[in-house]
C-alpha cells in the first residue's frame, strides 16, 4: 500500500513540475533561513561542560557601595576582587575551586630561529584542571604546595606544546615566557570549551590560553590582566601592584564544583559566612543581594553570551517559516482541489477517504523531504554568508544534530501545511472531475 | 465599482483569501519592524565619529628587551613616527578610539561625591593628541608640552587637566560654562581646560559613547600604543612603512598595526551582519508572499474563466475585467495590511519588552504597507491580464 502511495505521489508531483518546485523551494527557503539562525543561536547557547554544568558554580560577591554596581543593574559584579577569589580558594568550601585571570605573555621558543610570539596565558589555581575535566597528555597539574610556594611551573596547552616543543613530552623542560623561565609540569590534550565559559569577560569565543601558571605568582610576576574588564569603585591604596591586588577592584574569575546541585544552598551559606568575616574588616557595605551563586548556564545567560541579535533573528526566521508554510497551504489547496487527477477516479471507484488522505500526506511528506534537502543547502550557504561577515566559525558551522532537526522540522511543517489541503482533497466530489 | 459581487465571489474561495491575507499580515508586521531595525543600525554605523577615521593608524608593540626606560622608548618612537614622510601627527594613546577597550569612570561636579554625577570614557594623549585624532577645539585651549604628565605602571594618579567633548561638558555643566570648572572623583580634582566638538569613545554601543575626557598623560603599560594620522591617500603605504621603520630602529619587539577603519569594521561587524540578515529575510519574505499573491490571482482567474467569458459576452470591457481582479486583490491585501499593522505593533511591543529596543517609528509601518500594496497589485497584473484575454465565446460552452 505505502509503496503504491509513494509511486503515485511521485507521479502526481511530476505531473506538475512547476508547482512542485515552487512548493519545495518555498519550504526550502523557510527551512534554510530557520536553520541558519537556529544554528547561530544553538551553538552560542550550548552547554560547554554538559556533564557538570549544573554543579559547577560561579560565585558573585557584591562588595560595591549601596546603589552602585558595574553590571549596569544592581546585581553583584560578574568577577571578584583578587583577595576574595584567593580567600575563597583558601577556604575550600567546595569539592574543587579555582580562581584565575587571563594575561598576555611573550613566549620565547627554544629554537632560536623562531621569533618570540605574543599569546594568552592564564594564572589560576591547580584545581582548575580536575574541576573542568581537562585531560592531560603528559604530566599533571601543579600541586597545592607548588601553588602555595609560588613555584615557577607551567602547564602548556596542546597547541603551545606543538609550537614550542614540536609535540614531544616536555614535562621537566623549561619554557621562557616574558622575562621568566618556567618548568613544564603538564601538557594538556586539545581542549577548547565553547563558549569559553570560565572567562567570558575576556571573550566567549576566543582560543583557550596556551600557558597556565600558578595564580600565587601574580604578586611576584606583576602579571597584568590581558583581555577583559577591571571595574573599581575606589582607587587602590597605593602606587604598587600589590596595592591593586589588595584593592576593591573586581577582575578575577572564581568557579567552584559542588558534589551535587543540591548542595547549592549550603554552599551559598558558607560563602555568606566568609562575607560576614570580611565585614569585620569594614568591607561589604551592602546587606541585600550580596552573594549570588550561579551554575554555568545561569551565569552565561546573565552575562549575555547569546546576543539579542541572534534571538531577534531567530524569532523573525520562524515568522518567515510561517509565511512560507501559509504559502504552501495555498499552493497545495490549488493542486489538490483544482487538479485532483486520478484521485477523483479512485474516489469514484470506491477508494476510501482515509486512503486518499494517506496518499496526499505521503505526497506532502515527499515535498517536506525535498524542502529539507534544499533547506540544508540554503543553510550551508547562509552560514557561509555569515562567515564572510566575520561571524565566528564557532557558532556558524552546520551541526549534525541540527541537520536532523532540519529534516524533522521540514517534514513536520510540510505535513502541518498539507494536512488541511489533503483533508479537503480527500473529500472532493468526484463527479465534477469525471465529465469530459 | 461593485464591491459586493467581488466579495461574494471571494466567499467561494474564502480559505485561499484568508490565507493570503494572513501571509500579507505577517509580512507587513515583520517588514516594518525589520526595516526599522535596519535603519537604526545604519544610523549607528554612519554616525560622525568625530576623529579622522579614514586616515588614522593604530600602532602598538611589545618590547622584548628588559630594563629599558619606558618613557625614553616612547619618546624615541614618537620622534620616529612623526619623522616619517606622509605622517601628519602621532600621539601616544591610552586606547585606540572605538577599539572596545579603555577606561570608563564617573566624576561629580563637587568634591566628596556631591553635585551632578556623570559617567564617561577617559583616554590619554599628549600635546599632539587633538591634532592627530583630528578633533576640533571649540572652547578653551589645547594641551601643551608642559601639561603632559608621566605615570608609572601602578600609579593611581590623574593629570590635573582635561579636555572634554561638548557632550560631556554639557552633561556636567548644562549652562555652558564648563571651561575652567573642576570635576571630582574619589579625592581627585581635574580642571576642564578645553572642549572639543565631538568624539566617540571606545565602547561604540554604550550610552556614554559621546562623553569622552582626554587627559595629557603618557602611562606605562605592557604594550605601548600610538595613533598616527596619515596625510590623505598615504595611509596604506604608511602601514607597511611604519612596521619596517619601527623594527629597523628596535628589532627586539613585536609590532602590531591596524588601521582605524579595520578597528571600526570589527566593532560594527555584528551590526553589519544583522543588517544583511534582516534585509535578506525581508526580501525572501516579500518574494514568497508575492508568489502567493500571484498564485491566488491565477487560481481565481482559472476558476472563473467561464464567468469572465459570460461577463465579456454581456458587454464587460477588458479593463472592467482587469479592474475586477485588481480590486479583489486590493481588498485581500488591505485586509492583510490592517491585520499586519496590528501585528507590527504587537511584535514591536514584544521586542521593546524583551530586548529593550526602541518603539517602532510608524513611518516604517506606512512604508512597509505601501510597498506591499504596490507589490500586490503588480503581482496581480499578469494573471489579471490573462483574464482579460478570455474570449466571450467561452460563455457559450458548457463544461
Amino acid at each position: 500500500m505505502w509503496r503504491y502511495h509513494f509511486q503515485t505521489a511521485l507521479k502526481s508531483l511530476r505531473r506538475n513540475p512547476w508547482l512542485t518546485s515552487i512548493v519545495i523551494a518555498t519550504i526550502g527557503l523557510g527551512i534554510g533561513v530557520c536553520m541558519t539562525t537556529l544554528t547561530v543561536y544553538y551553538l552560542s547557547s550550548r552547554d560547554p561542560i554538559p556533564a557538570k554544568s549544573d554543579r559547577i558554580v560561579a560565585v558573585r560577591l557584591h562588595n560595591w557601595p549601596v546603589g552602585e554596581s558595574p553590571t549596569g543593574g544592581d546585581d553583584p559584579p560578574f568577577e571578584l576582587t583578587y583577595r576574595d577569589a584567593q580567600g575563597l580558594v583558601e577556604q575550600g568550601f567546595a569539592k574543587h575551586q579555582a580562581a584565575g585571570y587571563n594575561t598576555d605573555l611573550v613566549i620565547h621558543p627554544e629554537d632560536e630561529k623562531q621569533r618570540p610570539y605574543l599569546t594568552e596565558g592564564r594564572l589560576t589555581t591547580p584545581e582548575f584542571f580536575p574541576m573542568f575535566d581537562v585531560d592531560f597528555a603528559y604530566g599533571a597539574p601543579w600541586t597545592k604546595e607548588q601553588e602555595r610556594d609560588r613555584r615557577m611551573v607551567a602547564v602548556l596547552s596542546s597547541e603551545a606544546n606543538d609550537k614550542i616543543f614540536g609535540g614531544e613530552n616536555s614535562v621537566g623542560r623549561q619554557v621562557r615566557a616574558d622575562d621568566s623561565s618556567f618548568t613544564v609540569v603538564g601538557v594538556l590534550k586539545p581542549w577548547k570549551p565553547l563558549p569559553r565559559f570560565y572567562d567570558v569577560n575576556a571573550g566567549a569565543w576566543e582560543e583557550t590560553e596556551e600557558v597556565f601558571i600558578p595564580l600565587s605568582l601574580s604578586p611576584v610576576l606583576e602579571a597584568r590582566k590581558g583581555d577583559g574588564n577591571t571595574s573599581c569603585f575606589a582607587e587602590a591604596d597605593g602606587d604598587t601592584w600589590q596595592a591593586f591586588l589588595d584593592s576593591e577592584c573586581v577582575w578575577v574569575q572564581f568557579w567552584a564544583e559542588l558534589t551535587s546541585p543540591a548542595d547549592l544552598d549550603q554552599y551559598q551559606s558558607m560563602v555568606e559566612g566568609y562575607v560576614a568575616s570580611q565585614r569585620d574588616l569594614g568591607r561589604f557595605p551592602r546587606t541585600e543581594n550580596v552573594v549570588l551563586v550561579q551554575d554555568v548556564m545561569t551565569y552565561l545567560r546573565d552575562f549575555g553570551v547569546v546576543d539579542d541579535d541572534a534571538r531577534v533573528l531567530l524569532g523573525l526566521a520562524f515568522l518567515f517559516l510561517a509565511v512560507c508554510l501559509v504559502n504552501v497551504v495555498g499552493l497545495l489547496l490549488d493542486k489538490f482541489l483544482l487538479n485532483p487527477g486520478e484521485l477523483a477516479v479512485r474516489r469514484a471507484l470506491g477508494a476510501r477517504r482515509k486512503t486518499l488522505l494517506a496518499q496526499r500526506l505521503v505526497e506532502v511528506a515527499i515535498l517536506g523531504l525535498g524542502g529539507a534537502a534544499l533547506g540544508l543547502a540554503f543553510a550551508l550557504a547562509g552560514l557561509q554568508l555569515l562567515r564572510t561577515m566575520n561571524v565566528e566559525e564557532e557558532v556558524s558551522h552546520l551541526d549534525p544534530k541540527l541537520m536532523l532537526v532540519a529534516v524533522g522540522l521540514s517534514v513536520g511543517s510540510a505535513l502541518l501545511a498539507g494536512l488541511y489541503p489533503a483533508w479537503r482533497g480527500s473529500r472532493i466530489p468526484p463527479a465534477r472531475y469525471l465529465r469530459t | 465599482m461593485e464591491i459586493r459581487p467581488i466579495l461574494s465571489a471571494m466567499m467561494r474561495q474564502k480559505v485561499r483569501a484568508i490565507l493570503i491575507a494572513g501571509q500579507i499580515a505577517l509580512t507587513v508586521a515583520v517588514t516594518a519592524n525589520a526595516l526599522f531595525l535596519v535603519k537604526q543600525r545604519v544610523d549607528l554605523m554612519s554616525r560622525d565619529h568625530g576623529f579622522d577615521a579614514p586616515n588614522l593608524i593604530y600602532v602598538s608593540y611589545t618590547d622584548l628587551r628588559s630594563g629599558v626606560d619606558y618613557f625614553d622608548a616612547v619618546d624615541a618612537d614618537l620622534r620616529l613616527l612623526r619623522g616619517l614622510p606622509g605622517v601628519v601627527g602621532a600621539t601616544p594613546v591610552g586606547a585606540p578610539p572605538a577599539g572596545s577597550g579603555g577606561n570608563g569612570e564617573c566624576f561629580t561636579t563637587q568634591d566628596g561625591d556631591l553635585g551632578t554625577e556623570v559617567c564617561h570614557n577617559r583616554n590619554k594623549v599628549d600635546e599632539e593628541g587633538l591634532a592627530t585624532l583630528g578633533l576640533r577645539l571649540v572652547a578653551g585651549r589645547d594641551f601643551t608640552r608642559e601639561d603632559v604628565t608621566f605615570e608609572g605602571r601602578d600609579d593611581r594618579g590623574y593629570a590635573s587637566r582635561a579636555i572634554v567633548t561638548q557632550a560631556l561638558a554639557d552633561s556636567f555643566f548644562p549652562d555652558g560654562d564648563a571651561v575652567g570648572q573642576v570635576v571630582y572623583s574619589d579625592g581627585v580634582a581635574v580642571t576642564i581646560i578645553g572642549i572639543v566638538e565631538h568624539m566617540l569613545g571606545p565602547w561604540i554601543h554604550d550610552d556614554s559613547v559621546a562623553r569622552v575626557m582626554l587627559q595629557p598623560t603618557v602611562r606605562q603599560v605592557d604594550h605601548p600604543r600610538f595613533m598616527v594620522r596619515a596625510a590623505p591617500g598615504e595611509r596604506d603605504r604608511l602601514v607597511a612603512e611604519i612596521e619596517e621603520a619601527m623594527l629597523a630602529a628596535t628589532p627586539e619587539r613585536l609590532v602590531r598595526i591596524r588601521t582605524q577603519a579595520e578597528l571600526l569594521e570589527r566593532v560594527y561587524r555584528g551590526d553589519r551582519a544583522m543588517v544583511k540578515m534582516l534585509l535578506l529575510v525581508v526580501c525572501l519574505m516579500i518574494l514568497v508572499t508575492s508568489v502567493g499573491i500571484v498564485g491566488l490571482a491565477s487560481s481565481s482567474v482559472s476558476q472563473r474563466t467561464k464567468q469572465i467569458g459570460t461577463r465579456r459576452a454581456l458587454g464587460a470591457r477588458r479593463r472592467d475585467i482587469l479592474r475586477y481582479f485588481l480590486i479583489e486583490s486590493g481588498l485581500v491585501t488591505s485586509a492583510g495590511i490592517l491585520l499586519g499593522a496590528l501585528g507590527a505593533i504587537a511584535l514591536n511591543q514584544w521586542m521593546v519588552q524583551t530586548f529593550s529596543l526602541e518603539r517602532l517609528d510608524l513611518r516604517w509601518l506606512l512604508l512597509a504597507a505601501a510597498s506591499i500594496m504596490a507589490l500586490s497589485l503588480l503581482a496581480t497584473l499578469p494573471p489579471a491580464r490573462r483574464a482579460t484575454r478570455v474570449s466571450p465565446s467561452v460563455a457559450t460552452r458548457t463544461v
